[in-house]
């Protein structure tokens, strides 16, 4: 390359570089005086260019306001723990709580069940005065195939204790509710049971008055035998 | 963050100047610079490392960041990015290199070609209006800048004039 073919590229370089061809800027970039002439001008532009007027206190303000007016991330690290524990906390009072509300159905259920029990058993044990053929019986409840088949429903936080006692002890219990429904439902199944039989001991009775058998008029031990069955 | 406010604030006005004047010459326009300054000002900031030469790290930054930014720009900014892929070493004073070329240039230079380079260096104008603001032709403009360039070029590899 000669030197006025160069004296052309750098003027080129300096005063209209968009017009520099492919080739032009390989030659520049291949040639040792070229490059070093491109440095020295770049040199030349950043020491004589007119330095802008600079306010640094002004400049610090305004990136003082940015620095301190957004999060940083150890911030933000520590909102997503905050945010995280405080899903976690909510969701354990929601499960005391409802555990706790299950809880108390469940005592309400059993009372009432223990009521209905005991008055079937009386009924059908002693405190009947109707001669049937079950008088002498063991009571209905624990004749019943499905009361040896499923295990006692009620849980045992409903023993009869304090109920601050009962609280602790409910607390205490983690019971799985898929166990617990099931044992509700096995609960329920029972009840119905006993109350089927509770109804056909009335019906029973409903019989024998209307045919008389308590005054030994109209139906004889084959009838009676054959109703039961 | 390995800095307290006040800490940075120092470092700041420090660092501030020099870091603008870099970013200038090398973007050519102010609200860009001042962007990537902020731009390493606050990395920086936000840094759990510890920096052993914060401020040649800062002047190191902002070439890295404008060079990367004048990848998206024309031609004549490709090839300087070309030109100066080699970084300089991290002790390399911007501002003294600045000083040595300013003085380069009124010691070495004639006024003739003290004149080009300022219309063409500090007012930013083309070959054209050079030319027309001194009075002669184009081909005196680049001859005048070329030998200017020429002289300094010498002068920097070699240490004489």
């Amino acid at each position: 390359m000669t030197e006025e073919q160069k004296d052309i590229l750098i003027g080129k370089m300096i005063d209209s570089p968009s017009s520099l061809t492919d080739e032009e800027l390989d030659m520049i970039l291949t040639d040792d005086e070229l490059k070093d002439i491109y440095k020295i001008s770049s040199d030349v532009m950043g020491a004589c260019m007119p330095q802008p007027e600079m306010d640094v206190e002004r400049e610090w303000r305004l990136f003082r306001h940015r620095i301190l007016s957004k999060p940083s991330p150890t911030r933000w690290i520590m909102r997503v723990a905050a945010i995280f524990l405080g899903v976690m906390l909510a969701s354990g009072i929601l499960v005391k709580f409802t555990d706790y509300l299950l809880t108390d159905e469940n005592k309400t259920i059993v009372a009432s069940d223990a009521g209905k029990r005991v008055d079937l058993n009386d009924q059908v044990n002693g405190n009947n005065e109707i001669d049937h053929p079950m008088k002498d019986e063991e009571p209905i409840s624990e004749m019943l195939p499905i009361k040896a088949a499923i295990p006692d429903a009620r849980p045992a936080k409903t023993k009869r204790i304090s109920s601050a006692a009962k609280k602790v002890e409910i607390e205490e219990e983690e019971i799985d509710i898929d166990e617990y429904l099931r044992l509700q439902q096995s609960e329920i199944d029972q009840e119905i049971a006993v109350l089927n039989a509770e109804m056909y001991l009335d019906e029973w009775d409903a019989m024998r008055e209307f045919f008389g058998y308590m005054n030994g008029e109209n139906m004889g031990e084959a009838e009676t035998n054959t109703i039961i069955l | 963050m390995q800095y307290s406010t006040t800490e940075f604030e120092t470092l700041y006005i420090q660092c501030f100047p020099p870091a603008m004047r870099l970013a200038i010459s090398l973007l050519h326009e102010e609200d860009e610079a001042r962007d990537v300054v902020h731009e390493v000002f606050l990395k920086l900031w936000e840094s759990d490392v510890k920096v052993d030469n914060p401020s040649a790290y800062i002047l190191r930054s902002v070439r890295n960041t404008s060079l990367s930014r004048i990848r998206k720009l024309d031609v004549r900014e490709k090839v300087k990015l070309k030109l100066m892929l080699e970084p300089p070493p991290d002790d390399f004073d911007y501002e003294q290199r600045n000083e040595e070329v300013k003085k380069a240039v009124g010691r070495l230079l004639t006024p003739r070609e003290q004149q080009v380079v300022e219309k063409i260096y500090t007012e930013g104008m083309s070959y054209k209006d050079a030319a027309a603001s001194l009075g002669v032709s184009v081909a005196a403009i680049n001859k005048n800048i070329v030998g200017a360039l020429k002289k300094l070029r010498t002068h920097f590899k070699t240490g004489k004039s």
